[in-house]
């Protein structure tokens, strides 16, 4: 299910050449980001946001239109005219803000049928379509989609996925403004705290000077990492560099987050110690942290090799099939003798260990109260954690 | 450019000779005899070893290098990793997206394997395995920034391992969907032609792709936790090595992991 998105364009602040082009849309962006969050800039001129939340709070996407046509028509004369559009996916989403229309949902993929295969910027693609008779979205739509991958490979695939609105990224659809000042750094994420900045970060050379450009201007938009360090790649070796072309390519067709790189830091439960942050390309890597301070509470090592960021739902009994809990004194209840998880065929467990209980704050930021426990059912052993008689697998060691 | 299916064959490897004697009767009238002699012996003696250039060679920590029939991994290489009871109903079963996928010890080793090449500096990348612990794959040796992941590329995973193939050293890939068998011949034709080493974890639908070296992890058995005491110590795995260029099966003993989270060689 793609996300709905409103796209906001603006043809007449689409220069990218043009300071004065480029601070009236960051003004438009900011205005709209008053009344919207998750306002990310697409291309020069072209802005996009997800619709669902707002479109409820608003009252409806047509209402959430109406709110962001407003707002730019606020700021005044000098902005031209906004297209302001919804649908499914970025690429129907531009297609729509061009037009000024909201699709319906689930009605992208007729809305896109009518659009020419040249749509897609693919030449040597819409050329061999051409040949069968299909010259249309919908006509390449139709094909099934199987077939598509046999006969057109995974650039057919990713046009086709286009075409059924099963995707809505397509290489090339954005394009990331340079940063415009170099002492300007694009602010850490606060979430993500631990990302190290390096102070020596080489700069884009070919970035002009923009004199006119205030300083408060320069880097409005948090840009996504990867984007944030031109240049960086200069001293990487062959391998690097044709790593990061292929990585990089995997991120134009799944988008920023499909990718990442694995950090380390402190915490007790193996999902507290790692940390996932998107591809910031090769020699960069989450700085690992203090990993090897015995933490209380903390499993010894080894680690497992799985560690399920939703943990699984579990059930532990004993041999009379009665529910195995922890005590408030922080012992169990009844040896633990089978294991189901998520309602799969009952395991004999083997070997066990704990319970280790521990008092810490998890994902809703409050205190609670759990206690952790390896088991051991024939190959397969797990970290399972449990709160109010409750089993989860945390961990896996596969 | 992205297609698996880029429609021309791999080059194929220049095949080694197989006696010494071809050689020397192609080429000792060209060059002088007795460099040509000496060489030609190297190279004669190599051929009859079956040794494959260096170059072609990617190295594994020690404790491996006997799993594999080069002793290493091979550039263009499909390596099928199988985890204990891959075929029997696993605890946790399912299509390879589930944790465990009812193998155990698979995604383990598949990291030790990683670990030399990323220390060496080659790049390695992981498709399709959500949650991969670092902790885990730092204490086997893999070197994370030269580690790429792609935890949920659902049914997308052809397209992009084959994208990653293409500038990656080393993809390793669990399959969201079952692979169907053009899928599978076409990616390993295009690791081949890259030279890059594809490791496919197949979980518990089957690689459809006889591959060049399949290490099946058998049974396992954890010291250091009894029932009630002690924690998860140690894993004595057994891998068994079959596949087109192994040779009769081989069976090694691991310890993976080891008690400080590394792997080791067993002593069976």
């Amino acid at each position: 299910m793609l996300e709905r998105l409103l796209v906001v364009h603006c043809p007449e602040l689409s220069r990218e050449d043009s300071g004065v082009s480029r601070r009236a849309f960051l003004r438009v962006v900011r205005a709209v980001e008053d009344v919207c969050p998750w306002v990310t800039p697409v291309r020069p001129g072209v802005c996009a946001l997800p619709a669902r939340g707002p479109a409820r709070y608003f009252g409806g996407e047509t209402a959430l239109v109406d709110v962001v046509a407003e707002t730019i028509r606020s700021l005044g004369a000098g902005y031209g005219t906004a297209g302001i559009g919804i649908a499914d996916g970025l690429f129907a989403a531009l297609l729509a803000a061009q037009d000024g229309l909201v699709v319906p949902k689930r009605g992208t993929a007729a809305f896109l049928a009518p659009f020419p295969l040249s749509m897609l910027g693919n030449a040597d693609l819409a050329t061999a379509l051409a040949r069968l008779g299909i010259d249309t979205l919908g006509a390449f739509a139709a094909l099934p989609a199987r077939h598509v991958f046999g006969r057109f490979g995974t650039e057919g695939v990713a046009g086709h996925d286009i075409a059924t609105a099963r995707s809505g990224e397509l290489p090339g659809l954005r394009v990331h403004p340079p940063r415009a000042r170099t002492h300007h750094r694009v602010p850490a994420d606060p979430d993500m705290p631990d990302m190290p900045v390096d102070p020596d970060m080489p700069v884009d050379p070919d970035m002009p000077a923009d004199p006119d450009m205030p300083a408060d201007h320069a880097v409005p938009i948090p840009l996504p990492p990867e984007s944030s360090q031109p240049g960086f790649w200069g001293g990487t070796d062959d391998a690097g560099v044709r790593a990061r072309w292929a990585v990089e390519r995997v991120i134009e067709r799944i988008g920023d987050h499909g990718v990442v790189t694995t950090g380390i830091r402190g915490g007790r439960g193996p999902a507290d110690q790692v940390r996932f942050a998107p591809w910031d390309g090769p020699g960069r890597s989450p700085r690992p942290l203090s990993t090897e301070e015995p933490w209380p509470g903390r499993l010894p090592p080894p680690a497992p090799t799985l560690v399920h960021a939703d943990p699984l739902p579990a059930a532990v009994v004993d041999a009379r099939e009665e529910h195995v809990a922890v005590s408030g004194r922080g012992l169990l209840t009844t040896p633990p003798d089978r294991l189901s998880i998520a309602g799969r065929p009952w395991a004999a467990i083997t070997l066990w260990a704990g319970p280790w209980p521990a008092e810490e704050r998890w994902w809703s930021g409050s205190r609670r109260r759990v206690a952790r426990m390896q088991v051991v059912t024939g190959d397969h052993a797990y970290v399972l954690i449990t709160e109010h008689a409750s089993w989860w697998v945390e961990a896996t060691y596969d | 450019m992205f297609d698996i299916d880029s429609g021309h064959r791999a080059p194929r490897t220049p095949r080694a000779p197989r006696t010494g004697r071809t050689l020397q009767a192609g080429r000792a009238d060209r060059t002088g005899a007795a460099e040509t002699g000496r060489s030609l012996a190297f190279l004669a003696e190599r051929a009859r070893a079956g040794v494959p250039s260096a170059a072609r060679l990617v190295p594994v920590v020690p404790a491996l290098g006997a799993l594999l029939p080069d002793g290493a991994l091979r550039r263009g290489q499909t390596v099928v990793v199988n985890g204990a009871g891959a075929r029997g109903a696993g605890q946790l079963g399912g299509a390879g997206g589930a944790p465990g996928g009812g193998a155990a010890g698979a995604v383990s080793l598949v990291l030790a394997l990683l670990a030399g090449p990323t220390t060496a500096g080659a790049w390695a990348a992981v498709l399709g395995v959500p949650g991969l612990g670092a902790i885990a794959a730092r204490d086997l040796g893999v070197h994370l920034p030269h580690l790429v992941l792609v935890p949920d590329p659902g049914h997308l995973w052809p397209e992009l391992a084959a994208t990653l193939i293409d500038g990656v050293d080393i993809v390793a890939v669990r399959p969201a969907t079952p692979p169907g068998p053009v899928v599978a011949r076409r990616m390993a034709a295009r690791a081949r032609d890259r030279r890059t080493v594809l490791i496919v974890l197949p979980g518990r639908s089957a690689w459809p792709e006889p591959p060049d070296v399949c290490l099946t992890v058998g049974p396992c058995r954890w010291e250091g936790i009894e029932a009630g005491a002690g924690h998860l110590g140690r894993r004595e795995v057994v891998v068994a090595t079959t596949g087109r260029r192994a040779g009769t099966g081989r069976r090694h003993t691991l310890w993976l992991p080891s008690s400080d989270g590394g792997v080791d060689p067993g002593e069976g």
